[in-house]
């Protein structure tokens, strides 16, 4: 590694190649259409040409790769949720993100921390004490741990909260880790572009074309494209998107904001999460402190950011570390948030053929990433790679309802395969009903 | 509302769990929390504009 990062010293050019091709224009057709290049929208590419020989494919991003919620999350993965459709689901994910750099020969500064979801009330104890047995139970390491055990690992926090919310407990979960959230994009856009996949950036998608219940083209501001295939990953935007199709669906958007702090010495070395006072934070390989609080509470499609956010963030994180308080706010910024009722994503076939749905992660689509092997559906053909995820999904399908990722305890994957993004959902009330007493966590 | 004993599940379920999430102009209900005051607002959601703030009446709807 030293050596080869050596000829980029000495080099008086960039001595590798670009990391994707640009190609100039669009063709007229593909096999299949990609509209978002986030990290679900490349890792479904990535996969369709590694595993399924489909390469024929354009992927289309109105702004930049990764622009959108994949450069814009707190970049924290787990996979501790209370459900046991989330916590297999997301554990296959953690597993994934673990060996993706290796895959990529793309440094993704993963980086296990630990993760202590801290528990302020008896009744947050409660909940974790069953997220931990739900946890251990699939085999996740995962464990309820006592307030002089957070304070070993974290000596710099007060534990008493100022006196206002004491901390009486944490759900530890050791896998808890951090990655640079961009270059998993970047890792598997290179990855597909080099199979061939086209990645065709600033190219905004203007409308979809459907005849007769068939996918058969998509308009796009620098032309028409004939596809048989549209796979809509585009966080945020997908109701947009629907409205193209003339699809409904429970989705909704709110935005959600994190911030940056100035670089400092490494002090922080877990992952803190405070459901109660909404706050989560970890201290990046550059020494920034990345935090972030709950969603903004009304339906916005914008990323603006608000002061407001700032100032009760940052009040929060003075609870719990009253030492920061000369420390300056450097950046922040906002993604929009596809929220589902209960919190589960919504993916998969649709009512309309050929227009595969990837959506309604809230704020839990980075660790799903490596898990957005749904190409099945889409290629249609041998699906022998992916196939423990495509039973993964059909089981959690049947099961489950709806809902999007969001870091309480979600419920797992939806297919609506065959129910028009409604048929099962009226499960889901009962599972919002078992979630009201849990705290978000993120 | 349709009625729930007439119209299909699927048209029943669409009513009940789905919805517009498409940036518009929408008609909202907010609530001035110190007055406790519920009012309704015509918010554009995708700048977050508000046009118009007014209390509920017939001509309202």
């Amino acid at each position: 590694m030293p050596l080869r990062l050596l000829k980029f010293g000495l080099s008086s050019k960039h001595p590798e190649p670009r990391m994707f091709r640009q190609p100039d224009s669009l063709q007229p057709s593909y096999d299949a259409v990609i509209i978002g290049a986030g990290g679900h929208g490349l890792a479904a590419a990535y996969y369709l040409a590694r595993d399924h020989g489909m390469t024929n494919i354009a992927v289309l991003e109105k702004g930049y790769i990764g622009g959108g919620n994949t450069g814009r999350n707190t970049t924290i993965i787990r996979s501790n949720y209370l459900t046991p459709e989330g916590v297999k689901f997301y554990d296959e994910s953690v597993r994934l993100w673990q060996d993706l750099s290796q895959e990529f020969d793309l440094n993704l500064f993963y980086s296990t921390r630990g993760h202590f979801t801290l528990a302020h009330t008896d009744a947050s104890v409660r909940t974790m004490r069953w997220r931990a047995e739900v946890n251990k139970h699939y085999g996740i390491d995962s464990e309820l741990v006592e307030p002089d055990e957070i304070q070993k690992a974290c000596p710099h926090m007060d534990l008493s909260c100022g006196g206002h919310a004491p901390i009486m407990g944490a759900l530890y979960h050791a896998p808890g880790s951090i990655a640079r959230h961009d270059a998993v994009a970047w890792g598997y856009g290179r990855g597909a572009d080099l199979r061939g996949v086209e990645i065709h950036q600033q190219t905004e998608v203007l409308g979809i074309t459907v005849k007769s219940n068939q996918i058969t083209g998509v308009q796009t501001d620098r032309g028409h494209i004939s596809t048989p295939k549209v796979l809509c990953a585009v966080a945020g935007s997908t109701p947009r998107m629907l409205d193209m199709v003339g699809l409904r669906s429970p989705l909704y958007i709110h935005p959600l904001q994190a911030m940056v702090s100035e670089p400092m010495k490494a002090w922080l070395d877990p992952i803190i999460v405070s459901g109660s006072l909404h706050v989560y934070v970890s201290q990046t390989a550059r020494g920034e402190l990345v935090m972030g609080a709950s969603l903004d509470p009304y339906e916005l499609h914008s990323t603006r950011s608000t002061l407001d956010f700032v100032e009760g963030l940052a009040a929060h994180m003075l609870e719990l570390f009253p030492f920061l308080s000369h420390v300056k706010v450097v950046r922040q910024w906002a993604g929009m948030a596809d929220m589902t009722p209960d919190f589960a994503p919504i993916m998969g076939k649709t009512a309309i053929d050929g227009f595969y749905l990837d959506s309604g992660w809230g704020h839990l689509g980075l660790q799903g990433d490596s898990g957005s092997r749904k190409d099945d559906g889409l290629h249609g053909g041998k699906r022998s790679k992916s196939r423990s995820h495509q039973r993964f999904f059909a089981r959690s399908i049947q099961k489950l309802c709806p809902s999007r990722r969001k870091r309480c305890g979600f419920s797992g994957a939806l297919n609506y395969e065959n129910h028009d993004l409604s048929g099962e959902r009226r499960k889901a009330d009962f599972r919002i009903l078992l979630r009201r007493g849990i705290s978000i966590d993120a | 509302m349709p009625d729930p004993k007439a119209v299909d599940d699927a048209t029943w379920a669409n009513y009940v769990f789905n919805r517009n999430g498409v940036a518009a102009i929408k008609q909202e209900w907010w609530c001035h929390t110190p007055s406790n005051t519920w009012f309704l607002v015509d918010r554009n959601t995708q700048t977050d504009e508000v046009l118009r703030t007014y209390l509920f009446s017939k001509e309202a709807l």
